[in-house]
């Protein structure tokens, strides 16, 4: 009776070491490792002991390659997956193995090979146990994806600073440009000229990093933006014909090596930017009401719409 | 040709000939080239209206004709111009620019030889009653028309000039084929043609000035000249043979002074449009850089053009000759706004100031001391040459550097422009600012578009196909499998720039046409008012006009203004869009 219990004790003094020892490595570890690491008990008893504790949950089997890897599993972990079934449990698993990029439920079907119905309840079960949450991606709005709880969507999901609740924020892509816009404006041309520019060589443009500091500084959003984001945005000035890049004289000079880079890397220009005149000229088109007439595709000489007729032109003419 | 330009033509024709020569002019635009046998009945007038017509148009150059042997009958075919009908709306333009240029005495000859199409100088000259003048106009008159014909604002003409470009080409060859004993094969027939063709590219390129004659001036001092040409209000206008307009303050040789151009007056001459077009060109790119830059940068391409146009004959050419920094200092004018124009301080702070702490002020330009004009007009230069447009490029680093403009780019930057500004107007800014994205990375999806913008992908492709429709922009193929599966194809956004042209230039004729219509409407409803306005009695006494009356002819002048300024300016878009290009102009060469 005694030498069973001393037995009983024996394995679950090695089923403590073994736990503590695969809760120290995170990736997990192989039988190689546990005779390195045990050496006083011989590999039969120590895969017993890894059997004794996968029945119980407490490790899980990982297959990185063709190596089988064993993982301790926090108490807290235990604790969650206690509650759930089996089917509950792979699907948890999956969507847990997804991170921060959530998955789609028809992922969830391929890589589980479970039906439909016992998915959907899976998912309903976890979702009532406040473990997994629902998500909708910007790139497909029409798909719902499952992720942890705790996890927030990485910007891949939601569309960076951007998107507000899965829709693009025009209005606050347009403010933040024109802020940005401003502040190049101001730094373009000399104060103590109004119709001057500076010379060829003047190299005190802003450049990217400089206006995100100014942003982020002044307080202009609360939304956490990176050069990145304020790139993107002067890009989009550049497009609207508000602003235009210059490169850098000495980066031409270097023939465009970027230094203290790594070999093979793309070295990045670290553009500058400078705001172009308003010019208070209008296009000959402003000047007349056919420009951005609502009918002019359907004006001719003939028919109901006719430049004799043309009540725009009429009211233009009495101004 | 578009159904657009043919309507605009057809108006522009009726506002200057009248309706006959209209209806002429709208049947050979319509069917192409007619004999007089076929237009009479299409035109549905009288065999003698259509001829005069055609007389009207040969004389102004707007209708060529052709011989062809038709058994055994020689018949004449009518082609009609309709570049040289659209240049009509322009007619204000050139006239400004000549009066700018040649100052009013070459305003009245240009004028009088513009208005008669085709003029001999002595005819010209019984116009404006030079005989009856003394000997200081006649000698004013004289270096004036010597200096048009040198500077080719107007052009010796021909008979043969009037014969259609086509068929005087078909005709070269048919004389060149007969030379041969046997019939040429395809490799003789393509030599014959390339001959021909470079044969007008000669006579093209020839720097022969036709109808002119250079002697030398022994009984005529420049001093004699100089007091001979002072004009009425004190200004020393350019009657020298050499310098006439504001050119007049440029220097010349002393050796060509000493010589007097004479100008054969039995010649016949006609107004040299396309290289007034050059001159309408280089003004846009002068406002180019003003509007980017300001008005000194403006001024310096000014200097840069004005040294380079002696060689730049018509829009044909691409790159301009060199121009050093000196010869643009030289050329700047004194006016020119340079004081304020770049900060070419090397501190931060540009503001000097003087020993009592107050701001220093800069002089005035024309006050300004040489060293400081030259270093503002070399500093302005490196920031024009530097410009993203590429218009301007530096070709020689030696000394203080040789300049060019290259043409070519010039009209891609004001065509882009002027599209730019047509998509922004009717469209919105958003739309301008796909075109420009497509512009610069050429052929995307829409979802990269959709990123680049920044915009919805649903709000992108909707402005994506808006600019579809109105054939500002197209889409290419790219199949995925070999099927061809319209499912499983990539469809890439692009920029076709000669369908976008197109688009462009039907919206400003069409734009155009509305504008004349819309003034021919308004004249014709106050007709029975004008032609009121015309009876000898209202003309000798103007009070037979009520206060209405006058309040409504007012208002007329004022409609007839302002859709003036209007067309003008719809004409620049045309003529950057499609005149100054020099493929277009190349183009132009064979009709």
């Amino acid at each position: 009776m005694s030498g069973s219990l001393d037995k009983e004790e024996q394995a679950a003094l090695m089923d403590r070491e073994i736990y503590d020892l695969a809760l120290q490595q995170p990736e997990g570890l192989d039988a190689d490792f546990l005779k390195v690491a045990l050496p006083n008990y011989p590999l039969e008893v120590a895969v017993n002991g890894v059997n004794r504790l996968l029945k119980a949950g407490r490790l899980e089997l990982m297959q990185v390659g063709t190596r089988i890897l064993y993982r301790g599993v926090h108490a807290s972990e235990l604790e969650r997956m206690s509650g759930l079934t089996g089917d509950e449990r792979l699907v948890y698993k999956h969507i847990e193995n997804s991170g921060n990029e959530g998955i789609w439920v028809r992922t969830l079907k391929q890589k589980t090979n479970l039906l439909q119905g016992v998915i959907t309840r899976c998912l309903k079960g976890l979702e009532q146990k406040a473990l997994i949450k629902s998500i909708k991606s910007v790139k497909h709005p029409t798909r719902k994806l499952y992720m942890m709880i705790d996890l927030s969507p990485s910007t891949d999901i939601t569309g960076g600073p951007w998107y507000t609740d899965q829709e693009m924020d025009t209005d606050f892509i347009e403010q933040l440009a024109s802020q940005c816009y401003k502040y190049i404006y101001i730094q373009s041309y000399p104060r103590a000229m109004p119709r001057g520019v500076y010379s060829a060589n003047h190299m005190a443009y802003p450049k990217s990093s400089v206006i995100h500091r100014h942003i982020s500084e002044n307080g202009i959003t609360n939304v956490a933006l990176s050069v990145e984001h304020i790139e993107e945005l002067l890009t989009m000035l550049v497009y609207d014909g508000k602003i235009e890049r210059l490169a850098p004289a000495f980066e031409m000079d270097m023939g465009g090596a970027g230094g203290g880079r790594s070999l093979g890397a793309k070295p990045k220009t670290d553009w500058m930017y400078r705001a172009l005149r308003v010019t208070d000229k209008d296009s000959p088109l402003t000047d007349i009401p056919c420009g951005r007439c609502p009918v002019y595709d359907r004006c001719s000489d003939t028919g109901a719409i006719t430049p004799s007729k043309c009540e725009y032109l009429k009211t233009w003419l009495s101004f | 040709m578009y159904t657009q330009q043919v309507g605009l033509c057809k108006q522009i024709v009726r506002e200057h000939y009248g309706p006959i020569v209209e209806a002429v002019v709208a049947v050979l635009a319509r069917e192409g080239r007619l004999s007089l046998r076929q237009l009479v009945p299409r035109a549905k007038q009288t065999p003698r209206n259509v001829r005069q017509a055609l007389a009207v148009l040969i004389q102004h150059g707007i209708v060529t004709h052709a011989m062809s042997k038709e058994g055994s009958l020689m018949v004449t075919y009518y082609s009609v111009c309709l570049k040289n009908i659209l240049r009509l709306q322009r007619a204000g333009l050139y006239l400004a620019l000549v009066e700018e240029r040649m100052g009013s005495e070459g305003l009245a000859v240009f004028r009088t030889i513009m208005a008669n199409g085709v003029s001999t100088i002595c005819n010209v000259r019984e116009v404006l009653g030079v005989a009856e003048m003394g000997k200081a106009a006649k000698l004013k008159f004289n270096a004036v028309v010597a200096k048009l014909v040198r500077d080719r604002y107007i052009i010796a003409v021909n008979t043969v000039d009037t014969i259609t470009k086509a068929d005087r080409i078909m005709q070269a060859e048919v004389s060149e084929v007969e030379k041969l004993t046997i019939p040429p094969t395809a490799k003789e027939l393509l030599a014959i043609r390339r001959k021909i063709l470079e044969r007008e590219e000669e006579e093209y390129q020839s720097s022969n000035v036709v109808g002119i004659k250079r002697r030398a001036s022994a009984d005529i001092s420049a001093d004699h000249l100089s007091k001979l040409h002072m004009g009425a209000d004190g200004r020393a206008v350019a009657f020298s043979s050499h310098g006439t307009g504001e050119q007049n303050g440029h220097s010349h040789a002393n050796g060509e002074q000493q010589q007097v151009d004479s100008v054969d007056d039995k010649q016949f001459f006609r107004a040299y449009f396309d290289r007034l077009d050059v001159f309408l060109r280089n003004q846009q790119i002068v406002n180019y850089f003003t509007d980017k830059y300001n008005a000194g940068a403006g001024a310096l391409l000014k200097a840069i053009l004005r040294v380079t146009e002696q060689h730049t004959r018509t829009c044909r050419v691409k790159l301009s000759e060199t121009v050093s920094s000196t010869q643009i200092f030289q050329h700047v004018s004194p006016d020119a706004p340079l004081v304020d124009a770049i900060d070419t301080s090397k501190d931060m702070f540009h503001q000097k100031y003087d020993a009592s702490g107050n701001p220093v002020v800069e002089p005035s330009s024309k006050e300004l001391s040489r060293e400081r004009r030259s270093e503002i007009i070399f500093a302005l230069l490196e920031v024009i040459h530097t410009d993203s447009s590429g218009i301007v490029a530096k070709v020689d680093e030696r000394g203080t550097g040789q300049y060019r403009v290259n043409f070519e780019r010039a009209a891609i930057t004001l065509r882009e422009r002027c599209v730019d500004a047509l998509v922004h107007e009717k469209f919105g800014s958003v739309h301008a600012r796909l075109l420009r994205v497509l512009r610069d990375k050429q052929k995307l999806d829409e979802k990269v578009v959709a990123q680049a913008t920044m915009l919805p992908i649903a709000a992108c492709r909707e402005r994506l196909h808006d600019l579809a429709l109105a054939g500002v922009i197209d889409t290419i193929e790219i199949p995925r499998s070999a099927d061809r599966n319209p499912s499983r194809m990539f469809y890439l956004w692009y920029i076709n720039s000669d369908k976008q042209m197109r688009s462009a230039m039907r919206f400003v004729y069409q734009a155009m046409s509305n504008v004349i219509e819309r003034g021919a409407k308004e004249a014709s409803a106050r007709a029975l008012l004008v032609a009121k306005t015309r009876r000898q009695d209202v003309i000798a006494d103007p009070s037979l006009l009520t206060d209405g009356e006058r309040k409504e002819l007012q208002n007329l002048a004022r409609i007839k203004q302002r859709l003036a300024v209007a067309s003008v300016r719809l004409d620049s878009m045309l003529l950057v869009v499609y005149d100054t290009d020099p493929h277009s102009a190349d183009l132009q060469l064979l009709q």
